[in-house]
Formats: C-alpha cells, sequence, structure tokens
C-alpha cells in the first residue's frame, strides 16, 4: 500500500467502523429503552459520539487528500487540481455529489452529539429513542456512501491532474451558501427525532415541544441564511440580473423554510393554550420529509436543473428512506391521536389564535404550491410524454396573493387578542399602523406608483414596522412603570428578558425589507448597448463612457474586462468593470458582474458579447430598485434570528435544580 | 504502509469498543449511587419543567396585560387557571423535594453506617 491510497484507505474505515457504531447505537438504545437499563442506554449514547469522532476524522482526511492533490483519489481528481486555490480545495468536500454526502452525515452526527449532550439531563425520558430515531438517520447515509457514493474510491493510478471545481461554484458565496443549507437541512433531523421520541414513548408533556422549538429555530436560522446566500450568489455570479429563479434546486431549499416558519408560529399556541398539538407534530414530520426529499429531487435527476447533481441510482435509496420515515411518523402520529388532542377550542375569528391558524395555511398552502410545481414537469412527463414546464411568471402570480396575506399578518399576529379581540382591543391595537399603512399607499401614489402589488406590499410594510415600534414602545413603557426605570435601561431590560419575542419581531422587520427588496424588482429596468472606446450612453439619471479593455491571464483562467466611467448627471462616481472570466482546465467561460449599490437602486452591469481584434462589446446595465433591502432584510433576519436563539435564564435555573436534586 | 493501515484499523476498533464498554465499567464502580432513583429523578425534572413553562406562561400572560393584547375578563380567567395550576405544581414539587429530602438523608446514614463499620 503507497502512502496515496493509506489516507482514502483509513478514510473508508472511519466510515464502515461508523456504520457499525451507528448499528450498535440502534439496536443497543431500543433494548435499553425496553429493559430501561441506563448502562445500554449510555453505551449507545457513546455510540453516537463515536459516529461522531469517526466521521469527522473521514472529513479530515478527504480535506486532506484535498490539500495535498492526491489524484488516486477519485472525487479528488473530479472536483478539484494543482491551481485551485486552497478556498475552493476545501470547498471541494461539498462540490460533488460523493463528498457532500459525507459532509451530509458528518453534520448530522455533530448535530446529534450536540442534542444528546445538551439535552442529557433535562430530556432524560427522550434520550433512548432519540438515539434510535438518529441512530437510523445515520445508518442510511452512512450505508448511502459505503455502497454507492464512496468518495474515497480509487483510481488504479494517480493522475497528473484534476478536472477541478465547476467554476461558477469558485465563488466566495459558495464557500457559505451550501454548509448553510446543509446546516439547515440536518438541523431538521434534531426537532423530528424530539418528536418521534416523545410519540414513541407517549410523554407529549411540555419538554418536547420546548427542546423541539430551539433546534427547529436553529434549523430554521441557517436555512435562512442558506436561501438567501444562494439568492445573493444567483444575483452576483450567474449574471442574468436576478436572483431567484423558481429553479426545482431553489424550490427544494425553500420548502422546508415554509414548514418551519409554520412550526415556529404554531408551535406558541401549544405552548400558550395547549392547542394544535396534532398539526405541530405533522408540521415537525412534514419539514423533516421534506428535507429528505429536496435532497432527493437534488440527486435524483428527476428535476432538471444548473444546481442538481449528477443524476444516479442514489434517488431510489432516497425514495425508499422517505418511504419509511412517512410510515414510521405517520404510524405513531396516528397511535398517538387521543393524547394530541387540543385542551382549548377556537373562540373567535379576530383572535391571536385565528391569525396564527391563517399564516399556518398561508405558509403550507406555499409549500404545496411550490411542490406541485417543482414536481408538475416531471408528472406531466410520466403521465403524457411531454415535459410541461412551470416557468418564473407562474410562480410569481400564484404566490403573490399568499407572500401579501402572509406579510399582512406579520402585523396583526403579534397585537391581536388571545381568545377574543374585543373591540376596544382592536382600536387600540390597529388604528395607528393602519394610519401608517394608509400614510405609505399615499407616498407611493404620490410617486406615481400603481402596481396593485407594489401598492399592497408598501401598505403591508408600513403598517407592520408600526406594530412593531409599537410593540416594543408598549413593551419598555410597562417596564419603565413596573421597574421605575429610565427609557434605554427598560428597552433593553425587556428584550432581553423577552429576546425570543423581540428578536421574533426584528425577524419580521427582515420579513419586511425583503418584501420591499422584491416589490422593487416589478421596476426592473434593463439597457443594452453595443459599445466601442470612447462611447458615452446615458439611461435614466445615469451615463457611463467606455474607457477600453483590460485583459488578464493566469494558470487557471483568462479574464477580459471592460472599462466603464459612470457617472450620475454630470459627477464621474466610479469606474465599473464587468468581465468574462474564461476557466483554462474545464474550458468553461462565465460572467463577472460588477456592481454600483445604492439604496435607491443598484446599478448593475455584465459584459455579453466581447470581440477583442475590434475592441467592441455588448454592455447590459440593469436598474434593480431597492435591491438592497433584500439583502439588508436578510442581515435583520439573522440578527432577530440570533437575539431568539438566545440561551434562556429559565432554562440555567431549571439545569442548575436538577443538579442540585 | 500496510502494517500501519493494519495497525491503526485495530487501534482505532479497540478504544471505540474500550469506549462503548465503558458505562458497564463506570456503573459497577458507583453503581448504588446512579441507579437509586433515576425514575424519580426523571419525574422531578418532568415537574421543574412543567413549572418552568407555567412561570413563562403567567409572564407573557401579565406583558400583554400590560400591553392591552388581552381583556380584563380573559386575563382574570386565565391567571386563576394558571395560578391553580402552580399551586398544584408546587404542592407536588414540594412534597416531591422533602421525599429526596428523607431518601437522601437515609442514604447519607447508611453510607455514614458503612464507613463506620469499614474503620
Amino acid at each position: 500500500m503507497t502512502t496515496q491510497a493509506f489516507w482514502p484507505g483509513i478514510g473508508e474505515i472511519c466510515i464502515s467502523l461508523s456504520l457499525m457504531c451507528a448499528i450498535y447505537a440502534f439496536f443497543t438504545s431500543l433494548i435499553g429503552a425496553r429493559r430501561n437499563s441506563d448502562r445500554m442506554v449510555n453505551s449507545a449514547n457513546r455510540a453516537i459520539f463515536g459516529c461522531c469522532v469517526l466521521i469527522s476524522l473521514a472529513v479530515f482526511v478527504l480535506w486532506f487528500c484535498l490539500l495535498k492533490d492526491n489524484f488516486l483519489v477519485r472525487y479528488v481528481y473530479s472536483y478539484s487540481n494543482r491551481e485551485m486555490p486552497t478556498i475552493y480545495k476545501l470547498t471541494a468536500l461539498w462540490g460533488g455529489q460523493d463528498g457532500s454526502l459525507l459532509f451530509w452525515v458528518w453534520l448530522l452526527s455533530l448535530y446529534s452529539s450536540a442534542a444528546l449532550f445538551f439535552h442529557r439531563n433535562s430530556d432524560r425520558p427522550l434520550i433512548p429513542h432519540m438515539i434510535s430515531v438518529l441512530s437510523f438517520i445515520i445508518i442510511f447515509f452512512n450505508a448511502l456512501i459505503i455502497y454507492s457514493d464512496n468518495p474515497f474510491e480509487l483510481f488504479p493510478f494517480a493522475q497528473d491532474n484534476g478536472r477541478g471545481l465547476n467554476p461558477l461554484l469558485q465563488n466566495p458565496s459558495m464557500a457559505i451558501h451550501p454548509p448553510c443549507l446543509y446546516l439547515g437541512f440536518v438541523g431538521m433531523a434534531i426537532p423530528f427525532a424530539f418528536a418521534m421520541s416523545a410519540l414513541i414513548g407517549n410523554r407529549l408533556s411540555v419538554r418536547w415541544i420546548a427542546a423541539s422549538r430551539i433546534w427547529s429555530l436553529i434549523a430554521w436560522f441557517f436555512l435562512s441564511i442558506g436561501n438567501l446566500l444562494g439568492a445573493q450568489w444567483a444575483y452576483v455570479e450567474l449574471g442574468w440580473g436576478g436572483f431567484w429563479g423558481w429553479d426545482p434546486v431553489e424550490n427544494a431549499a425553500i420548502l422546508p423554510w415554509f414548514t418551519a416558519s409554520a412550526f415556529l408560529h404554531s408551535v406558541m399556541i401549544q405552548e400558550k393554550r395547549g392547542m394544535l398539538k396534532f398539526w405541530n407534530m405533522n408540521l415537525i414530520s412534514l419539514s423533516f420529509c421534506l428535507t429528505i426529499l429536496g435532497t432527493y429531487l437534488t440527486r435524483s435527476g428527476v428535476v432538471q436543473s444548473v444546481h442538481s447533481f449528477a443524476s444516479s441510482s442514489i434517488g431510489y435509496w432516497f425514495l425508499v428512506f422517505l418511504g419509511l420515515v412517512i410510515l414510521f411518523s405517520g404510524f405513531f402520529i396516528w397511535k398517538r391521536r387521543k393524547e394530541l388532542k387540543s385542551d382549548s377550542i377556537f373562540e373567535s375569528f379576530l383572535s391571536k389564535e385565528s391569525a396564527f391558524v391563517v399564516n399556518n395555511i398561508a405558509l403550507v398552502g406555499s409549500a404545496f404550491i411550490i411542490l406541485w410545481s417543482t414536481l408538475f414537469p416531471s408528472a406531466s412527463e410520466l403521465i403524457t410524454g411531454t415535459r410541461i414546464i412551470v416557468g418564473p411568471p407562474f410562480f410569481n402570480k400564484i404566490l403573490a396573493p399568499f407572500a401579501l396575506v402572509l406579510l399582512i399578518l406579520t402585523g396583526i399576529g403579534p397585537v391581536i387578542a388571545w381568545r377574543k379581540a374585543s373591540p376596544r382591543n382592536l382600536k387600540t391595537n390597529f388604528t395607528l399602523p393602519i394610519i401608517a399603512g394608509l400614510l405609505t399607499l399615499l407616498v407611493l401614489a404620490l410617486l406615481k406608483i400603481y402596481s396593485w402589488y407594489v401598492l399592497i406590499t408598501g401598505f403591508g410594510a408600513g403598517f407592520v414596522i408600526c406594530t412593531i415600534i409599537m410593540e416594543f414602545y408598549r413593551g419598555t413603557r410597562a417596564r419603565m412603570i413596573a421597574h421605575h426605570e429610565g427609557a434605554l435601561t427598560a428597552l433593553f431590560r425587556s428584550s432581553l428578558r423577552n429576546h425570543r419575542k423581540y428578536g421574533g419581531y426584528i425577524v419580521h422587520l427582515g420579513i419586511v425589507f425583503i418584501f420591499v427588496g422584491i416589490a422593487g424588482s416589478v421596476y426592473k429596468e434593463v439597457h443594452e448597448f453595443t459599445m466601442k472606446k470612447g462611447d458615452r450612453v446615458s439611461f435614466g439619471s445615469y451615463s457611463v463612457v467606455m474607457k477600453g479593455f483590460d485583459t488578464r491571464d493566469n494558470v487557471n483562467q483568462r479574464e477580459d474586462y471592460a472599462l466603464l466611467d459612470l457617472y450620475i448627471g454630470d459627477k464621474f462616481v466610479k469606474q465599473m468593470k464587468p468581465a468574462r472570466f474564461f476557466y483554462k482546465q474545464q474550458q468553461q467561460p462565465s460572467t463577472e458582474v460588477d456592481i454600483y449599490p445604492r439604496l435607491k437602486e443598484d446599478v448593475y452591469f455584465i459584459l455579453g458579447f466581447y470581440a477583442p481584434f475590434i475592441q467592441q462589446a455588448t454592455i447590459r446595465i440593469i436598474l434593480q430598485p431597492f435591491i438592497i433591502w433584500l439583502w439588508l432584510g436578510g442581515l435583520t433576519l439573522v440578527i432577530g434570528g440570533l437575539i431568539s436563539m438566545l440561551p434562556s435564564f429559565g432554562l440555567k435555573l431549571e439545569s442548575s435544580r436538577i443538579k442540585s436534586a | 504502509m500496510t502494517i500501519a493501515y493494519y495497525t491503526f484499523t485495530i487501534l482505532l476498533a479497540f478504544c471505540l469498543l474500550m469506549f462503548l464498554y465503558w458505562p458497564w465499567i463506570e456503573m459497577k464502580i458507583q453503581a448504588e449511587s446512579v441507579s437509586r432513583s433515576p425514575a424519580n429523578l426523571q419525574e422531578y425534572a418532568e415537574l421543574l419543567q412543567t413549572q418552568d413553562a407555567l412561570l413563562e406562561n403567567l409572564k407573557d400572560l401579565e406583558l400583554d396585560h400590560q400591553m392591552e393584547k388581552i381583556s380584563d375578563i380573559d386575563y382574570q380567567e386565565l391567571r386563576e387557571k394558571l395560578l391553580q395550576a402552580a399551586s398544584d405544581l408546587y404542592k407536588k414539587i414540594d412534597s416531591f423535594e422533602s421525599g429526596c429530602t428523607l431518601i437522601m438523608s437515609i442514604q447519607n446514614d447508611l453510607s455514614k453506617n458503612e464507613a463506620d463499620k469499614s474503620i
């Protein structure tokens, strides 16, 4: 055995041992739970930690092979080459199917170990069946790696150089976007495991719901970042001027986000009123199933997408696994249907409970529309033999009403009364927000904006922002009166004490900004010019002067730049350098846009056709109104999510009391 | 390299087996102290968790009332329900804690006796 073959061999051994560990954890935890044996459960728990260590070793081995250009390994040859910068050699771990499966199971083992460690005292009764569920998922992914997509597979002889990573993936966003999405997808396994454990052991008290909520929030948080980074990557890297194309893989990534968002809202109704227990259990299972379905769609070749991995037989494995998960969770939810009955009933349509139910219907409805529209081309091909494509206009048209309902509910939900809103409550809480919404409408009308989508978004934005300000103001005022504190101290302390609630409001603010960013795209302007050196063109308040071209050449790629001076009125603001790169190894061109961002609009430059001999090029310039609000909204959402996830003082108190007992 | 490969594999497998078998060794060492009342401890933990949830609900109810998000009648009704539930829960926790104190003092006496005998 050569040194080059030694490390991949170690990687394979680690994966095989981790599979054995997971099988051991599965059976030992089941037997341990049945016999009520602490030793067996502890040993099973350790087996999950063992899996985590072994899979981590395998991941480090693959990274080592990528960094050392070990082209005896088929995966390294396929997704890396000697010229690639180190950062992209590291990101090549998730650039291909085999490596991304290893990355998936690594994250799953890390998540599982963290959940089992942090809940070892507070949720001891749930632990044995949690181990069974998590180890079952680990077994599935480990088996896939060993029997179908092994990243440590070797060539008979080492190759001189590799093929390299897809140039589109050689972008800084791609270093963060896939891990975030995976963290979101894989994270859904933890609340699912808590829910299933509570169902199997019939321990449906308050605790499983609190544990599931925090882990769902973590998964939701990463899914949000992942999707936003994906949109940002599409905007700066794909060079078509948009950020969301309703591509099947994009849709697959956002589906669990909708159901997880629905769960994070409806779980509050269960915590406060003991309602929607059956529904919440279904939402958790649905979110997990959608992550598996999304992975199936991305990897099976069943849908056509620029983002998908090459089609392979792996899809059938996922279908079987998905079927097992649906049968298993469906059986236990049905079995415990009596224990999952609501403690209270809906008393009025005008109540917080009803607002949350409508919010859930809109979120889950949107998810099903996206799912059906994503699968429709494949379904139509299967039935009629003709692939009927469902394009972005269809998605935009059908989802817009759902989105607007959700936006308005973002304002109604937090301020409407529990149980039944009285006329006084409605007047106190909704007069100012409605006035704010109407004032925004008036401003939009004065700006001669007549698109109904933009008008309703404007009204919703004004309405929601006003409710958020009111909530902060009232919370601060209540604390000032109760504790005789100054305004700033009261604001800080009330936000910290109710960080979950106020973090949620900041997330809502982020959602409003995102809506504003999306609404702006209705007024997108596209201009196309053929230009040579010295030409000057004008559009709106801008003008552009072509200063010439620049070419740079290195081992990995050739870069052709157009040098364009941008003026606002007569004032020079910046030299823009849109480019076309040609990746030599992959023989593949790529468009590199240049953007001048402003709060009002982005000026987006794309270098189209370029003829170096006559020094002439086609320049496409897109004015993207309010797009920066989309990214600012994403940032606000991240801050709000982080505040919501802050650990609670109550939990610390509880665990210290358990310890002292 | 082949020898290194097999040595590494065997070592890894051995460490793993020891790691998995450790709960049996560990529990033999401290068998009595752990196995005394795990079921009771779980029940106690669940009571404390329910207590935390109830307190959280009461806190939210107060805030919602101060912010005029709930009518006075509903507030009174819900508050009474929650206080009644909290009172029942505190009784359970109290009886549990006194029971635990009793078990712990018996355990302490037993261990003292055993220590005296060994001397």
